[in-house]
């Protein structure tokens, strides 16, 4: 018996390619053989870890399929072609509406993903989801079959890394610095957390930086908007920027004097694990993933003020105790993702699936 | 868990806090921004006009010239401009071309494009006008 995975695009360093990656590694482990097919592979995936989806060789019943739902991809539709057990990880495809100004490919390659998500629901076998939010997603999609949680594996080893120096040196200072981390896309609302930005700075400190960091390939219509908004804001402290190195993103987090996320759409939302990884006091809005994720750690909100989020950044900043209560509650939390819990949660449902 | 941190009282100070600072409540929101690549609107539905702007416009500016004037300045700075542009100009011209060639055929397409929409309103006009003629006869009957 093989296992093979199977996705559209093995990534280097995003959170599906790690937990691709991860979930290949525990399978070696366990003494199966297994193999990563890809339509695209980064460059910088380690050669002979992943081949192209045309190489994958001929399945028979017996093998196991383990496709990694995310996006609209052909292979949605070419799934039930292939032979072979199917088991699918639901990772979440953003609902097409929030490209709708701004992204035709986005907005089609959603809306494609989430036609896909309602055709494998007679295709899967099996599913693992990555949070009870989009279990209960494919369960209002009619899925009947078996569905486990099995939170996204993260390489925490990575966070232990050489940040960037450069960076820490531009902006290490006494200006207190709110970070955000994630794709510059409609669905994490960046421009909330600008307008929160833009009272904390002119009612409360107006020495303050806000970071967005991530990339905007892809959503540069969106990108150009914040841009915009931001200079009729008149905001001069407010920095995006644009894709960058993994060490680079390193350094935004050590710098960190809060991580606020005002996202209305996450499946998971990582950045959450990697802000308490850095011990930054996290503010979010608590809505789909992001509230899952969170749990008790955090200070969560359920109605968007911005006034309410600048006078939390605030406290956070200025209130030693409770910012030290808010870390200690999230070191907690932390520990419900740490590698060992999830990688025996992978075998456990994994030795169940093979039967 | 969460017994360490009481919300509430958190709340009542942010509640506080925010009377006392008096926020100016809107400042200017995001919905009043413009989005300038309204070209990627979707589901704004077929616009005529915008087509036809849009296309006059490729008509008049598909194609570009190496032979960029180079002109006024210090006569040192002009030279030295104009040797630069001799000894690229076996890369940048051949570049330019294909560029063009590229953007006409662009052009022929859309051109092509825009007859096709044409007869499409043509025909919808007439099905309109038909369906019209069909009520009257069944009126009639």
């Amino acid at each position: 018996m093989r296992i093979i995975q199977l996705l559209p695009t093995l990534s280097y360093g995003d959170g599906v390619g790690n937990d691709v990656i991860a979930i290949d590694q525990i399978i070696k482990d366990m003494g199966y053989k297994t193999k990563i097919y890809a339509e695209n592979i980064d460059k910088r995936i380690k050669k002979g870890l992943a081949d192209n989806v045309e190489k994958m060789p001929k399945l028979n019943q017996t093998d196991i399929i383990i496709y990694h739902l995310s996006t609209g991809t052909v292979l949605n539709d070419k799934l039930s072609e292939y032979a072979g057990r199917k088991l699918v990880v639901y990772h979440n495809v953003t609902p097409a509406h929030f490209f709708r100004q701004y992204s035709r490919r986005a907005y089609r390659l959603c809306d494609k993903g989430r036609a896909g998500v309602r055709k494998l629901r007679d295709v899967a076998e099996y599913c693992w989801a990555v949070s009870e939010y989009n279990r209960q997603e494919l369960l209002e999609e009619g899925y009947r079959c078996q569905i486990d949680v099995v939170p996204i594996v993260i390489p925490f080893e990575d966070y232990a890394k050489e940040p960037d120096m450069a960076v820490l040196r531009k902006y290490e200072d006494d200006i207190i610095n709110i970070v955000f981390v994630g794709r510059i896309a409609p669905n994490k609302k960046q421009e909330d957390l600008i307008q929160a930005f833009y009272y904390y700075k002119k009612y409360i400190q107006p020495k303050s930086r806000l970071f967005l960091v991530g990339s905007y390939q892809g959503n540069e219509v969106y990108y150009e908007r914040l841009c915009n908004y931001i200079e009729r804001l008149e905001l001069t402290d407010v920095f995006i920027t644009g894709h960058i190195k993994f060490d680079e993103i390193l350094s935004y987090y050590k710098l960190a004097d809060v991580f606020v996320c005002m996202s209305e759409h996450e499946g998971f939302c990582i950045p959450l694990l990697e802000a308490m990884y850095f011990q930054v006091p996290i503010i979010a809005y608590a809505f789909t993933g992001v509230k899952e994720t969170l749990a008790y750690a955090g200070l969560k909100f359920d109605e968007k003020d911005c006034c309410v989020v600048a006078e939390m950044i605030h406290m956070l900043v200025e209130n030693k105790d409770l910012r030290e209560k808010v870390i200690a509650q999230q070191n907690i939390r932390l520990k419900d993702f740490t590698y060992e819990k999830i990688r025996d949660q992978i075998i456990n449902n994994l030795k169940g699936f093979i039967g | 868990m969460n017994n360490d941190i009481n919300i509430e009282e958190i709340m009542d100070e942010i509640r506080q806090n925010i009377k006392d600072r008096g926020y100016d409540k809107e400042p200017v929101s995001f919905e009043q921004i413009e989005i300038h690549s309204s070209v990627l609107k979707i589901g704004t539905g077929y616009d005529s006009d915008e087509f036809m702007n849009e296309l006059e416009f490729l008509d008049s500016n598909c194609t570009t010239s190496f032979h960029v004037p180079i002109a006024g300045g210090n006569p040192l700075s002009v030279f030295i401009k104009k040797v630069i542009r001799k000894m690229t100009r076996f890369i940048v011209a051949p570049l330019v071309d294909s560029q063009n060639a590229y953007n006409v055929s662009n052009v022929k397409c859309m051109n092509q494009v825009s007859e096709f929409i044409s007869e499409m309103e043509q025909y919808k006009t007439r099905i309109e006008q038909l369906e019209k003629e069909l009520k009257e006869l069944k009126k009639n009957d």
